[in-house]
């Protein structure tokens, strides 16, 4: 019987123009990051030495250009999407994941419980990232692996703190009560009234966490402690580019404008499933 | 000429639907006379004030005519900015949402004289004095210094109407005012609302679900249903001799303690849900006097017996007195 | 003890922000009785205490101290699983219908809840039927049950909550300002439909407003708090024709009058000064400050509530004075 406000919000969801269009965009860079790379003649690590650093749509072969060492400029970045796609997207799931679930009890439950539980994220708080990813690093080596977990560990953080400021307000609404008057447990109320009415604010964050772990990946890449060379992410393209800003600008605009474009297509998507979600049509 | 004058006013909201709120409404506020506009939820009572002063949402607009002393307040570039605060108050339902939460209410006060009337802060504050006196708050010069959330709901109510009085208006619209508040102080605030308007020489617009308030307060009264005014008379004479079904029922519904003991009397039904479309009489779905004529024919709101009804089958008026 | 529920020197406290504060006394020994199919009314202003007493008497909120006892035995010191036995034979109607529903679930999803937990022998096909019973004796079609509720108005969603209050068959329900938040045309057809299911199933009840006219309308016994004390208990008729407690003359000249003779008396009306909060001292009556009939006797020490003969209770050290009530107007 829940069909029904799925299909009103998918309804609502077509008819809202910027975020089919960020869905298609998003649809796009997903297919060009898992596809692309098989239909560009040039691997991520293949040198080409008769072209080094030439810009977009110079020499045949090199659509985008290439970097200093001569590597394809586009199979780069479809390589770097797709690390970074993946880590930010498998990141957001386990914010999700974890911080719903523990925001929502704690809200829920409130009192020394809810302290509990939340002083113990005010700890992880208080633990410098950085840190904790070299100590990651060292113990289990570099990798995507190790920064999924470090950035997941990180991610839910604020999450659950959404979560559980949501779940304390809703908690206190009359449909809460009534559901206890009706005999229902607390394993039933978080799972059918708390969470389906914290949706809309938690989508809208996890479509913002998704760019942001995407800048934290290439910020840890930059430092030295993320995806290291030869592999690419677009985070340490962006730091490759950057360095090369005045001799050759390509190198920065192609990751970045990749990247520029992911978070809008997010952040139209998150506006617009916000929208829908909402059981009022207004 | 009438302090205001509304003509064909009619408000749309755009959205996933059209809705038509306030659909071609005339009404004449006189100087120093208090008007009641009485109607439930979705009526369009308060969409009706709010566009004569400029202050429907974004996806509202409002068309027809508006006149304030002559003063056109409907069209483009917000003409109706130059009376709100000054020739036009407004005393909103939740008094504590008037008032800003961070500012001592003395201060609140003076600032509204200062924009509008260019007063000195200085004499501001005393006008602030003054003012929280005559809506009779115990203490005003101490009550200055205190913050809004310090202040009971009946307390914060009479500041937002001094707030409201301190540019010295011509003409005041209240939004149900008294509804947020407790029934014994509901009484104090709508004597209070009668004093000033009769000591000020003020013209008040009272709009409200509440004809126990009106009765005691208005001096015409104009029942809304569905957007339109369905109803205009001198109060007494409504109160004693209501002439469209739905008024009749209306100060039927009312609650008293003469009538208590027993089942109450209702209207059948619900009011309309914003947005329907209507061929007939808008009332005709919910009326007891409702005829073939009433489901085809729009009835138009014509004069008769002291007051205006649109109703083609009105209720006896009576032996006059 | 004939009494189906009977509670004794209740009370609840507060814990307000800032925990140097004293806590907040939201009810305050409260004691009364209510026999089976019998619909009690409780009036006063908000913030009196009335809606946490229907919430306290259901577990929604905690007691400080005092007792409560349902059908003969105490409940108030059952544990959470043992009351949770009890909720199909005590229910709640919340005050606001578009709050208490979860706008996430259909109406008959939100009526059905309560089947789940508190008559789990149902199957799926007889828990349709009890809802599709209820929702029907609630004066609501069948249709409106996979309706979610911004698609119902408020007079529909009303009598969907009381459809989810009356489908466990409880004896008591506690009624919650439930006209308040509707239309005067609607609030009229709320009232005789709780009328109508009172008379019909002998339901109990405790139906809390801030409206005298609509409690008489529906109570025969009527008690009135303030600032969480009761300080008159009395029939609605009783209460009406001759109240005893000078904050029922309040109430009670705060209903409005039709009238239009009565208009010049209410406009003449001389204008009080609001109360301007400062807290009576724990010892004194709680209505010393805005009672015009107040002595000193008045703030220094508690009325207790005493019998005032035909199981009226008044709780005013003046009322002996007049036996045969206020007059109406504010008395000097």
């Amino acid at each position: 019987m829940t069909g029904g406000l799925w299909r009103d919000a998918l309804r609502r969801l077509a008819a809202d123009r910027a975020a089919i269009t960020g869905l298609v965009v998003l649809g796009l860079l997903t297919m060009a990051a898992l596809a692309g790379p098989l239909l560009v003649d040039w691997r991520q690590d293949q040198i080409d030495w008769e072209h080094m650093a030439v810009p977009p749509f110079a020499v045949e072969g090199h659509w985008l250009g290439t970097d200093r060492l001569g590597r394809d400029l586009l199979v780069r970045t479809l390589h770097g999407l797709r690390v970074s796609l993946a880590i930010a997207l498998a990141a957001t799931l386990v914010a999700l994941v974890i911080g719903v679930a523990w925001g929502a009890l704690a809200g829920y439950l409130r009192g020394r419980t809810d302290a509990l539980m939340m002083r113990f994220v005010d700890v992880l708080y208080a633990l410098p990232l950085v840190f904790f990813v070299i100590i990651l690093t060292v113990v289990f080596g570099r990798g995507p692996v190790t920064l999924l977990v470090a950035i997941g560990a990180f991610g839910w953080l604020t999450m659950a703190r959404i979560v559980r400021g949501q779940a304390l307000s809703l908690r206190e609404r009359e449909f809460v009560e009534a559901a206890i008057v009706g005999g229902a447990g607390t394993a039933r109320i978080v799972v059918r009234h708390i969470v389906p009415n914290l949706l809309g604010p938690v989508i809208v964050y996890a479509t913002l966490t998704v760019p942001q772990v995407i800048l934290v990946e290439s910020f840890l890449s930059f430092l030295g402690i993320g995806i290291q060379e030869p592999l690419a992410s677009l985070g340490n393209l962006i730091a490759d580019g950057a360095r090369e800003m005045e001799t050759a600008p390509w190198m920065l605009a192609v990751p970045a404008g990749c990247l520029v474009l992911l978070v809008f297509a997010f952040n139209f998507l998150g506006d617009g499933l916000r929208d829908a979600l909402d059981p009022r049509d207004r | 000429m009438a302090l205001l004058e509304i003509r064909r006013l009619a408000v749309d909201f755009t959205g996933p639907r059209r809705v038509r709120a306030v659909d071609g409404v005339d009404l004449d506020i006189g100087r120093e006379e208090c008007v009641a506009i009485v109607g439930e939820s979705g009526s369009g009572k308060s969409q009706l004030l709010l566009a004569c002063v400029g202050l429907l949402a974004a996806n509202g607009r409002a068309q027809g005519s508006v006149r304030f002393e002559g003063r056109e307040l409907l069209g483009a570039g917000d003409p109706a900015a130059a009376v709100r605060g000054g020739g036009i108050g407004f005393v909103f339902q939740d008094a504590g949402g008037s008032l800003t939460p961070h500012l001592r209410i003395g201060d609140q006060l003076a600032e509204a004289a200062v924009a509008v009337r260019g007063a000195s802060w200085q004499s501001a504050r005393a006008d602030a004095v003054r003012m929280l006196e005559r809506v009779q708050l115990p203490a005003a010069a101490q009550q200055c210094a205190r913050y809004p959330h310090e202040l009971s709901g009946g307390m914060r109510q009479r500041v937002a109407i001094a707030l409201a009085l301190m540019p010295r208006p011509q003409l005041l619209f209240a939004d149900e005012p008294t509804t947020a508040l407790d029934v014994t102080v509901q009484a104090d605030v709508v004597a209070l609302l009668a004093a000033l308007c009769r000591d000020l020489g003020m013209a008040l617009v009272l709009v409200t679900h509440d004809l126990g308030v009106v009765a005691s307060l208005a001096a015409r009264i104009a029942v809304m249903y569905a957007g339109r005014i369905v109803e205009l008379a001198d109060a007494e004479r409504f109160l004693r001799q209501p002439r469209h079904p739905y008024g009749a029922g209306l100060l039927a519904s009312v609650p008293t303690l003469a009538a208590a003991a027993g089942p109450m009397a209702t209207i059948a039904g619900a009011p309309p849900a914003p947005g329907t479309a209507f061929a007939g009489c808008r009332f005709e779905p919910r009326c007891g006097r409702a005829e073939a004529r009433c489901r085809v024919e729009d009835p138009a709101l014509v004069a008769g017996d002291g007051g205006l009804v649109a109703c083609h089958f009105p209720l006896d008026a009576g032996p006059q007195p | 003890m004939s009494a189906l529920l009977e509670l004794r020197g209740v009370t609840v406290r507060y814990r307000l922000h800032g925990a140097r504060q004293a806590p907040l006394t939201a009810v305050d020994d409260v004691s009364f009785g209510l026999d089976a199919g019998e619909m009690l009314g409780l009036v006063g202003e908000s913030g009196c205490g009335k809606s946490t007493l229907g919430r306290a008497i259901l577990r929604l909120v905690p007691l400080a101290s005092g007792e409560i006892h349902w059908d003969g035995d105490r409940v108030d010191a059952l544990g959470a699983g043992a009351f949770r036995r009890l909720r199909s034979e005590l229910q709640y109607v919340f005050q606001d219908p578009n709050a208490c529903l979860d706008p996430r679930m259909t109406i008959a999803q939100s009526v059905a809840e309560p089947l789940r937990a508190l008559m789990p022998a149902l199957d799926a096909r007889q828990r349709t039927q009890r809802v599709l019973q209820l929702l029907s004796e609630a004066g609501l079609q069948a249709e409106f049950g996979a309706r979610y509720p911004h698609q119902l108005s408020g007079g529909q969603l009303q009598r969907a909550v009381i459809a989810r209050a009356l489908v466990p068959d409880p004896r008591f329900v506690v009624f919650d300002e439930p006209v308040s938040a509707l239309d005067v045309s609607v609030q009229g057809q709320i009232v005789n439909l709780l009328a109508g299911i009172r008379r019909g199933r002998g339901l109990a009840g405790l139906f809390i407003s801030h409206n005298l006219a609509v409690v008489a309308s529906l109570c025969e016994r009527v008690m009135v708090m303030f600032r969480g004390r009761i300080v008159e208990t009395a029939t609605s008729a009783a209460l009406i024709a001759a109240p005893l407690h000078p904050y029922t003359r309040a109430l009670l000249d705060a209903v409005p009058s039709l009238d239009p003779g009565e208009r010049a008396r209410a406009l003449r009306r001389r204008v009080l000064p609001v109360a301007d909060g400062t807290p009576v001292s724990a010892a004194g009556c709680a209505y010393a400050l805005r009672c015009p009939l107040a002595v000193s006797r008045c703030r220094t020490e508690r009325p207790a509530p005493v019998p005032a003969g035909a199981g009226r209770e008044v709780a005013c050290h003046r009322a002996a004075e007049w036996p045969a009530g206020l007059p109406a107007g504010a008395p000097s």
